[in-house]
């Protein structure tokens, strides 16, 4: 069985050329920005957060989970970088904390908070970029 | 099971690992037992991406799965080089491979293709017994294991 399509996209092709190319760095820093905000929320969910019964001896939970950030797009020619992470005051452990899987974690909590929110969220990222350039 | 797989696949090539062993140089498909000695090896599986699937009947199993495992070796203070280098080795022997692995249990299991995550392994930590650790992680496309 076969089946053939043709689709014309010469509206779709003149209507981003119509937006010009300021609109389209603007839709892609919107998007971006919104899916690494997605990207953190799911991770703030997840990050181990230390403290008694598992951590008694952290003299300050929540360190980690409170240097999570994500910076404002920047624009290196014609890339976009959007930069997500945790460190800051955690800067010693953020990655033991990611990386290393034989650690106990209260319910909820885990390593790889990071990566696993990434590569769930992965998916909506072009759609994010397309609706971000739609809003101009 | 993927890790039981990567642990007998290690355990063949030539790294001196043994599937199991407690004196020295065990590898195992669980994060370290108890019993596991200073020098060991285990292979830990983590969440991976969406599996791949296609048009099918009801409940058919995906056609390939788009999983992650880390590779975590620990050693005595005195032998981190020998850590390190047996990292490298096991990278050398999982990155760029295809092939089909048979796991402790029976079956076969087909692996597209393995690569790094990172592109070499890494320090991990150094626990309350001075031990050291290098660790990397890898993705496998590979067909659902038996």
């Amino acid at each position: 069985m076969q089946a053939n399509f043709e689709l014309d996209i010469s509206p779709l092709v003149a209507w981003f050329e119509s937006l010009g190319p300021a609109a389209m760095r603007r839709g892609v820093e919107k998007g971006l920005y919104r899916h690494n905000l997605a990207v953190m929320a799911k991770s703030q969910a997840i990050v181990p957060i230390g403290g008694p019964p598992t951590s008694p001896n952290d003299p300050a939970p929540g360190t980690l989970r409170e240097s999570g950030t994500v910076l404002l797009p920047m624009w290196r020619d014609n890339t976009c970088e959007c930069v997500l992470g945790y460190g800051g005051a955690a800067e010693a452990y953020a990655l033991r904390q990611h990386e290393d899987l034989t650690y106990q974690h209260k319910a909820g909590q885990q390593a790889k908070y990071l990566e696993q929110p990434f590569d769930e969220e992965a998916p909506e990222a072009l759609g994010r970029i397309a609706d971000g350039m739609q809003e101009g | 099971m993927l890790a039981d797989e990567i642990a007998q696949y290690l355990a063949g090539a030539g790294l001196g690992l043994v599937v199991g062993a407690t004196s020295a140089n065990g590898i195992f498909a669980v994060p370290f037992p108890i019993q596991a000695g200073d020098a060991a090896t285990c292979v830990i599986e983590y969440p991976g991406l969406k599996p791949v699937r296609a048009m099918g009947p009801n409940l058919q199993p995906p056609i390939f799965e788009a999983a992650k495992f880390q590779v975590l070796s620990r050693d005595t203070p005195d032998n981190a080089q020998t850590c390190r280098r047996l990292q490298q080795s096991i990278w050398a022997a999982l990155c760029h491979l295809s092939t089909t692995l048979v796991g402790s249990t029976g079956g076969s299991t087909y692996y597209g293709y393995i690569d790094g995550i990172q592109s070499a392994p890494f320090f991990l930590k150094q626990d309350d017994s001075a031990r050291v650790y290098y660790v990397c992680n890898y993705m496998a496309w590979k067909a659902p294991s038996p």
